[in-house]
C-alpha cells in the first residue's frame, strides 16, 4: 500500500466513508441508483480491507496512535489504534458490507423510492462510519459526537419505512436516546472538570494520581455513563424502546441496529471504563459488579420475554436484549476471559444477529407472514433461507462448532476463574432459554405440513449470497477462532493494563 | 453541614445545571404531549452547556483573544466554549429530527399526543387481531 494512505489509514476510513455518504443522492440524480449501490457496497467492502489491514498491524506491531491534522495529543484529537478497535472495524466491516448487499436488491420497493433509497445509503453509510470512528477514536467528546451521529443516523433508518408503526418507534427511540445522550455528555464534563482533559489517556495518568481525592464526584460521572450507554446499547431495564425500534423498522435496517449500532456504544462504554479511568480504579469500584448483575437479569429477563412474543422479529429483538447481557456481564467479570468473551461475542453476536434478522426479513417478505406459528413448512419453500436461519440459531444457543460457542466458552472460564458460580448457572439457563424460543422456529418451518402447496419462491441470488457469506464467517470463527480470538485477548489485555507481546 | 451548604453556593451553577437537567428528564417522560418532550430535551441539553461553561469560566477571566499588551489578563478557557458550539449544534439537528417525526405522527395519526397515539395504535392491534 503506497505511504501515505498507509500511514493515514486510521483516519481516512472514517473520513471516506463520511465524504462519500453525502455523493449517494448526487450519484442516484446524475446516473442510476444501481451505480449508487454498487459504489456504496465497495465503500463498505473497502473500508472492511482498511481494518483487515490495520489489526494486522496491530497484531504484529502493537498498538499506536495517530494525530488528527498533526497536532499531537493534549491539543489535537488522538486515534488510538489498538486490538479493540482492530476488532471492531473487522466486526463492523465483516457485517455492514452483506446487510447492504441485501438490502440493495429490494431497497427501492421497500422504502418506497428511488430518492429515498438513495438517502437511505447515505444515512447507513454514516452510520458506519460514525461505529468506525467509535471504535478508533481516543478522545471523549469525539466519542460524545460520534454517540449522536450514529444515534441520528440509526433513528433515521428505523424510519426508512414511512409507515405509522415505525415512524412511533423512532420517536420513542430519538427520545430514550437523547436522554442517554445528555447523561453522556454530563458525565463527560463531570470528567472534564475533574481532569482537565478529554484525551482519555491524559485523563487516565490524572485520575491516577489524584482520584481518592474526588471519589465520589468520580462515581457519580461513572455511574452517568453507565446510564447513557446503557440507555443506547439497551441494558436490560433500559431495553424498552428496544423491541419496537428493531421489530418496526425493514429488514436491514433491523439487522444494522440490532447487530452493530448498539455494540459501537458498548464499545465506548469499555474505552471510557477501562482506557480513560483505567483497570486499576474500575475494578475496585462496585460498578463492575452493578454491570455483572444486570447483565445477568437481561440474560435471563430478554430470554423470558422473547420466548413469550409470537411475531418473528419481536422474538428476536427480545433475544438482542438477552445478548447484550452476555457483553455486559464478561464486562462485569472484569477478568481477561471475562472481557475476551465480551469481545468474541460482539464479533459473534454481531455476525449471527445479522444473518437471523436478514433471513426473517426474508422470510416475512416472501410469505407474508409475521408470526412464528404461522410458518408451518415454510423449510420447503425456501430452503437456503431457513437452512441459514438454522446456522444463526444453533451459533445463538452456542454449539460448538458454531462462533456463539467461542465467545460464551470464553464467558464461562471468566466466570469460573472468579470463582462466580450464579453466573456460570446464567450463562447455561441463557443458552437453554435461547434454544427454547430459537428452535421451535425451525420446528415450524421444517417439521410441520404446509397448509397449502408450496407457492413461494427463494430470495434473489445476491441476498442468498449475502446470507451464506454470514452463515459462512459464522462457521469459520467457530471452527477456527484463531486469529479472532487472538485478537479478542489482546483486546483484553490492552483495557487491563497487561504487557501485550506483539 | 455548614462547609457543605458554602461549597454548594460557591458552586451554584453546577447545583443550576443538574437542577435544569433533572427537569428537562422529568418532561421527557412525564408529559405526554410530544411538543413538550422536544422541549424537554431542550431543556436537558440546555443544562449540559451551564456545566461545561461554568467549568472554563474563570471568575474576571475575559475572552480568550491574546493580547501582548497586557500581561496580566486572566482569560476563560476557550475549549468548552467550542465544545457547547457542537453541543448546539447537536441539540439543534435532534430538535429537527424530533419535529420532523412529530408532523409525521400527526399526519399518521391525527393527533400530536402519546398517550392517544398509543390508544389509536391498541385499537389498530385489536382490529388486526380479530380479522
Amino acid at each position: 500500500m503506497p505511504g501515505a494512505i498507509s500511514e493515514n489509514l486510521a483516519v481516512l476510513i472514517v473520513v471516506a466513508l463520511l465524504s462519500t455518504a453525502y455523493i449517494m443522492p448526487l450519484l442516484t440524480k446524475i446516473g442510476r441508483f444501481r451505480v449508487a449501490e454498487f459504489f456504496a457496497v465497495f465503500m463498505l467492502a473497502l473500508a472492511l480491507s482498511g481494518g483487515v489491514y490495520l489489526a494486522r498491524e496491530i497484531l504484529h506491531n502493537g498498538a499506536f496512535t495517530y494525530a488528527v491534522g498533526g497536532w499531537p495529543a493534549p491539543w489535537g484529537i488522538e486515534l488510538s489504534l489498538d486490538a479493540v478497535s482492530g476488532l471492531f472495524l473487522i466486526t463492523v466491516g465483516l457485517v455492514a458490507t452483506p446487510i447492504l448487499l441485501y438490502a440493495s436488491v429490494d431497497l427501492v420497493q421497500d422504502v418506497g423510492s428511488r430518492s429515498r433509497a438513495a438517502w437511505f445509503l447515505t444515512l447507513f453509510l454514516l452510520l458506519v462510519a460514525a461505529l468506525c470512528g467509535l471504535g478508533i477514536t481516543g478522545d471523549l467528546f469525539n466519542i460524545y459526537v460520534m454517540v449522536e451521529v450514529a444515534t441520528i443516523a440509526s433513528c433515521a433508518i428505523v424510519a426508512a419505512q414511512n409507515d405509522a408503526t415505525s415512524v412511533e418507534a423512532t420517536f420513542k427511540y430519538l427520545m430514550l436516546a437523547t436522554i442517554g445522550s445528555g447523561f453522556v455528555l454530563l458525565a463527560i464534563g463531570f470528567l472534564f472538570v475533574l481532569t482537565g482533559n478529554l484525551n482519555m489517556n491524559f485523563i487516565a495518568q490524572e485520575l491516577a494520581a489524584s482520584w481518592q481525592n474526588y471519589p465520589t464526584a468520580l462515581w457519580v460521572s461513572l455511574s452517568f455513563f453507565m446510564v447513557g450507554f446503557g440507555v443506547k446499547s439497551a441494558l436490560f431495564p433500559l431495553h424498552v424502546w428496544l423491541p419496537d425500534a428493531h421489530s418496526s423498522a425493514i429488514a436491514p435496517s433491523s439487522a444494522m441496529l440490532s447487530s452493530l449500532a448498539i455494540k459501537g456504544y458498548i464499545i465506548a462504554l469499555l474505552k471510557v471504563f477501562y482506557v480513560a479511568v483505567g483497570a486499576e480504579i474500575i475494578t475496585r469500584l462496585p460498578i463492575t459488579n452493578i454491570l455483572a448483575v444486570l447483565g445477568m437479569l437481561a440474560i435471563i429477563a430478554g430470554a423470558l420475554f422473547a420466548l413469550a412474543q409470537d411475531e418473528l422479529k419481536r422474538r428476536l429483538a427480545f433475544s438482542t436484549v438477552s445478548q447484550v447481557g452476555y457483553i455486559f456481564l464478561g464486562i462485569g467479570l472484569g477478568n481477561i476471559q471475562g472481557l475476551t468473551g465480551s469481545f468474541m461475542h460482539i464479533l459473534s453476536h454481531a455476525i449471527t444477529k445479522a444473518l437471523l434478522f436478514l433471513a426473517a426479513g426474508s422470510i416475512i417478505k416472501r410469505t407474508g407472514k409475521t408470526r412464528i406459528s404461522e410458518m408451518a413448512g415454510v423449510g420447503f419453500e425456501m430452503p437456503v433461507t431457513l437452512g441459514v436461519f438454522a446456522v444463526g440459531s444453533l451459533s445463538m444457543i452456542g454449539i460448538p462448532l458454531f462462533s456463539g460457542f467461542v465467545s460464551k466458552w470464553q464467558l464461562l472460564l471468566g466466570s469460573l476463574a472468579r470463582g462466580n458460580y450464579l453466573s456460570v448457572i446464567v450463562l447455561v439457563g441463557g443458552s437453554l432459554l435461547a434454544a427454547a424460543y430459537l428452535l421451535p422456529v425451525l420446528r415450524t418451518a421444517f417439521f410441520e405440513r404446509p397448509v397449502q402447496n408450496p407457492v413461494v419462491t427463494e430470495m434473489a441470488y445476491v441476498q442468498l449470497v449475502a446470507m451464506l457469506f454470514l452463515a459462512v464467517v459464522i462457521l469459520m470463527v467457530g471452527v477456527s477462532p484463531g486469529v479472532v480470538l487472538q485478537l479478542a485477548k489482546q483486546a483484553a489485555m490492552t483495557l487491563l493494563g497487561l504487557e501485550v507481546l506483539p | 453541614m455548614g462547609e457543605l451548604w458554602s461549597r454548594v453556593l460557591q458552586n451554584y451553577p453546577y447545583v443550576f445545571a443538574l437542577a435544569l437537567f433533572a427537569i428537562g428528564i422529568y418532561t421527557i417522560l412525564t408529559h405526554s404531549n410530544l411538543f413538550k418532550k422536544v422541549i424537554g430535551i431542550n431543556i436537558m441539553e440546555g443544562s449540559t452547556y451551564i456545566l461545561f461553561i461554568a467549568a472554563g469560566n474563570v471568575r474576571g477571566g475575559v475572552a480568550p483573544i491574546l493580547d501582548m499588551g497586557d500581561p496580566g489578563l486572566v482569560y476563560v478557557h476557550p475549549l468548552p466554549q467550542a465544545l457547547m458550539l457542537t453541543g448546539i449544534v447537536v441539540s439543534v439537528s435532534v430538535t429537527a429530527l424530533s419535529l420532523a417525526l412529530i408532523t409525521k405522527l400527526y399526519r399518521f395519526y391525527g393527533t400530536v399526543d402519546a398517550k392517544e397515539i398509543m390508544k389509536i395504535r391498541s385499537e389498530v392491534r385489536a382490529n388486526a387481531g380479530r380479522d
